[in-house]
């Protein structure tokens, strides 16, 4: 797989760790990346097992189905009770459970639900299914909005009247703010999100860089870029630098995709954002705009819904701040488990919980 | 993964024998033979192969390095 | 029957209910197809005679397939079912030898399916030398069999040296597969799906005796074998290992996977690690066996690439780890729940 495999070398990886063993030095350096690529990407590969004991890698809020609120979900099954509706869903967010249930539960009690690749394979249940009102669930960061952007536009094109989006898309540089400036975890550093960035262009983070003097490195998704990306940050920390540096240079650019851009200020704007267990961010949210409101779940379909219940004993909200691990949570392995989640960080494959569950207890 | 038809802004890509159908309106124009970066049924940026390359040499630079260091 | 066996028509309840139709279904069907004399007889069990042994033990083992699709790139419901059963028996280190089916056939069911169905089964059969002695019809309401459902039950004789089973493996021992791992999985999935393949993936569906036979010829103490199916290798390998003082650990490198499965779980996030196999074995043996057996494997053409992908360890009590391609370790749990495509 070319492009992909080469960034998979043995070789260069123990080159890598090396190089980062030799400048890390002895202080504590934690890392922060923000992205469930590379939570996943970190763990699969055993990284963390490979770096000196002084370097951490904490997992924030970069799991798209994490920082979802159960009023969400909640709505969603709300709407799927109505058989004249055909949810159609990324598989992500099928086990999700809400307050009192989840859309595989109703898929169990007869409800439509099905899962897609795409937001264009929704458009099209609804091209061949006219007699029904199909529903995508758009959650996801700067990534994903640009192709559900691109899927409404479309529907607008084709005068899909049968067609809508329940969203939640988040975005991530007045996120990665509120973190630092909470300054409940003390981070040294952040790994930047590299398919986020391919969309908005590395400048993003250059705040953060300037105004909160922390290296940010846009990193690839194959071991040796995270690895390389590990690296860059700390030979900038020993230089006693802070900037923005780009890692993943064979996708990610300093503009980013100009199409996709315009496709999400066309369809899209800007608005505070609720993230399950941080709260509500200023501006770190994208709603449907009013001119294609007829194609906003929320309000050609309004629901009623009771207050969302979070079990209070779980912690996900610290452990996506960074502040708590998953080891910290009374609840992790003994009561919340992957075959019965009981907060988000473990229900997503990318969650901190679910990630540490299945790949981290050590040997 | 690489790209291996286009018609207008719907193209396939392939990747170890595998095809399928990407959506190419976020990137076009693109051609045959060029790689790109696929989310959710979407291209979203094409490879640079420069870059990809540049990277890559550097990769197989620090490999041999560490050859040359284990044969010492 | 609705129509003669070659001009197609559809099963109806009437097949079912024990009377002149389900008569002319089994002997129509089932017993050319099948030709054993106990299936012939019609009688309501088989009486069978089974090879001295050294043992003097007698294997058994059943199995229902509810797989859907029931055709794919590869086989079918028929093939999947006589495989998977022979297979349970051989990694027993048994020879099979009889089988028995029981089928529950949707209202509605396409005759010339069912007909297919049944060939695969009988070649499937036969090419083992298994005699297919009993069995049973029932047909049920349209909507409730997805097409068709079938039970195998097999009989088999221990052979000599056969496995002392997961408790008899030791420290230091090596873990061998006998070739690409998700062959079977992702074909299936990628044939539902519609995903399209330059070259169609095809399932791995076989019967693996052959090989234990070649195994046991050369390792007289193989530890345990299984043929990895549900869940797949890493599930099978947590299985040795689970609640013991022993852990496994694998190397990532060394599993065989074919480019094409590697595409489809790259694009869709899948693990071939915990996909299904339906023609291949994981063995245990003593580490100074493993390059015998190997080799012996490879001379069959079931077990061209296999290959020793780990050993036993006292590191990780009752786990299982896998050495990643860039020399992190992470743990490989069992499959947990389905596996879904991962997009955000």
């Amino acid at each position: 797989m070319k492009y992909i495999e080469e960034f998979r070398n043995h070789a260069a990886a123990q080159a890598l760790v090396r190089e980062i063993h030799r400048i890390s030095g002895g202080r504590r350096i934690r890392i922060m990346e923000v992205c469930g690529g590379h939570t996943m990407a970190i763990f699969k590969y055993g990284l963390p097992g490979l770096l000196p004991a002084n370097i951490e890698l904490i997992s924030g809020p970069g799991c798209p189905v994490c920082v979802t609120s159960n009023s969400f979900i909640d709505h969603a099954i709300e709407l799927a009770k109505d058989r004249g509706t055909l949810i159609a869903t990324f598989g992500d967010l099928i086990r999700v459970p809400g307050s009192s249930s989840s859309l595989q539960k109703e898929r169990g009690e007869g409800a439509d639900v099905r899962i897609c690749y795409s937001p264009l394979d929704a458009l099209e249940l609804a091209k061949q299914h006219p007699d029904r009102n199909v529903v995508f669930l758009g959650v996801g960061f700067e990534t994903t909005a640009p192709t559900a952007a691109a899927t409404i536009h479309r529907a607008a094109e084709q005068g899909r009247a049968n067609f809508s989006m329940l969203t939640a898309f988040k975005t991530m540089p007045n996120a990665m703010k509120a973190l630092l400036d909470g300054g409940e975890v003390a981070l040294d550093a952040f790994l930047c999100p590299g398919h986020v960035s391919v969309i908005t262009g590395t400048g993003i983070y250059e705040f953060i860089a300037r105004e909160y003097r922390t290296p940010c490195v846009v990193s690839g998704f194959e071991p040796l870029d995270l690895l390389q990306s590990i690296l860059k940050i700390i030979e900038q920390i020993a230089a006693g630098l802070a900037k923005v540096e780009n890692q993943y240079t064979r996708a990610a650019t300093l503009p980013g995709n100009p199409a996709a851009q315009k496709l999400l200020k066309e369809v899209f704007h800007e608005s505070d954002a609720d993230w399950r267990g941080i709260g509500t961010i200023p501006r770190s949210g994208l709603e449907i705009s009013d001119e294609y409101a007829r194609f906003d779940a929320r309000k050609v379909f309004p629901v009623k819904l009771k207050p969302s219940r979070e079990n209070p004993a779980c912690i996900c909200g610290s452990i996506m701040r960074g502040a708590k691990r998953p080891l910290d949570c009374p609840l992790f392995s003994k009561v919340c488990t992957p075959e019965s989640p009981k907060g988000a960080c473990m229900v997503s494959d990318e969650g901190s919980c679910a990630t540490y569950y299945k790949y981290r207890r050590t040997p | 993964m690489k790209l291996v038809e286009v018609t207008g802004t719907t193209g396939v890509v392939e990747i170890s024998g595998v095809r399928r159908t990407t959506d190419l309106s976020l990137v076009a124009p693109v051609e045959p033979g060029q790689y790109v970066i696929v989310h959710a049924g979407f291209a979203i940026a094409v490879t640079d192969e420069e870059e990809a390359r540049k990277s890559i040499e550097l990769f197989e630079e620090m490999a041999r390095g560490l050859e040359i260091e284990g044969e010492k | 029957m609705s129509q003669s066996s070659s001009g197609g028509g559809v099963i109806t309840l009437a097949h079912g209910n024990g009377g002149k139709f389900t008569h002319e279904l089994v002997e129509r069907i089932f017993v050319p197809r099948f030709a054993s004399s106990e299936l012939s007889e019609l009688a309501d069990s088989a009486i069978l005679s089974l090879p001295e042994t050294a043992s003097g033990k007698v294997v058994f083992t059943t199995d229902s397939h509810v797989v859907t699709p029931l055709f794919f790139p590869g086989g079918d419901i028929g093939k999947l079912a006589v495989c998977g059963t022979l297979n349970d028996l051989a990694v027993m280190g048994a020879k099979p030898l009889f089988l028995s089916c029981g089928w529950i056939i949707e209202e509605g069911f396409d005759i010339e399916k069912l007909e297919k169905i049944a060939d695969s089964m009988a070649d499937a059969a036969r090419a083992q030398g298994v005699r297919v002695v009993t069995g049973d019809t029932k047909v049920v309401e349209r909507g409730a069999a997805d097409g068709v459902y079938l039970n195998t039950s097999g009989i088999g004789v221990l052979l000599p040296g056969a496995p002392l089973g997961a408790r008899s493996i030791q420290a230091g021992d090596a873990v061998i597969v006998s070739g690409s791992m998700g062959d079977h999985g992702i074909a299936i999935y990628a044939g539902r799906e519609g995903i399209s393949l330059r070259t169609e993936l095809k399932s791995d569906c076989a019967a693996v005796f052959p090989l234990v036979e070649l195994a046991m010829k050369i390792c007289p103490d193989i530890r345990v074998m299984r043929d990895p199916t549900r869940g797949g290798l890493a599930t099978t390998l947590n299985e040795f290992v689970r609640g013991t003082r022993l852990g496994i650990q694998v190397d990532e490198s060394q599993i065989p996977v074919r480019p094409e499965v590697k595409g489809v779980c790259e694009l869709l996030g899948f693990d071939p690690l915990y996909v299904a196999n339906e023609g291949k074995l994981v063995l245990v043996v003593p580490a100074e066996r493993a390059t015998a057996v190997v080799s012996a494997m490879k001379a069959h053409e079931l077990g061209r690439a296999a290959c020793t992908i780990g050993h036993v360890t006292e590191r990780a009590p009752g786990r299982v780890f896998l050495r990643t391609l860039v020399g992190g370790d992470r743990i490989l749990d069992m499959l947990a729940g389905d596996m879904l495509p991962r997009i955000c």
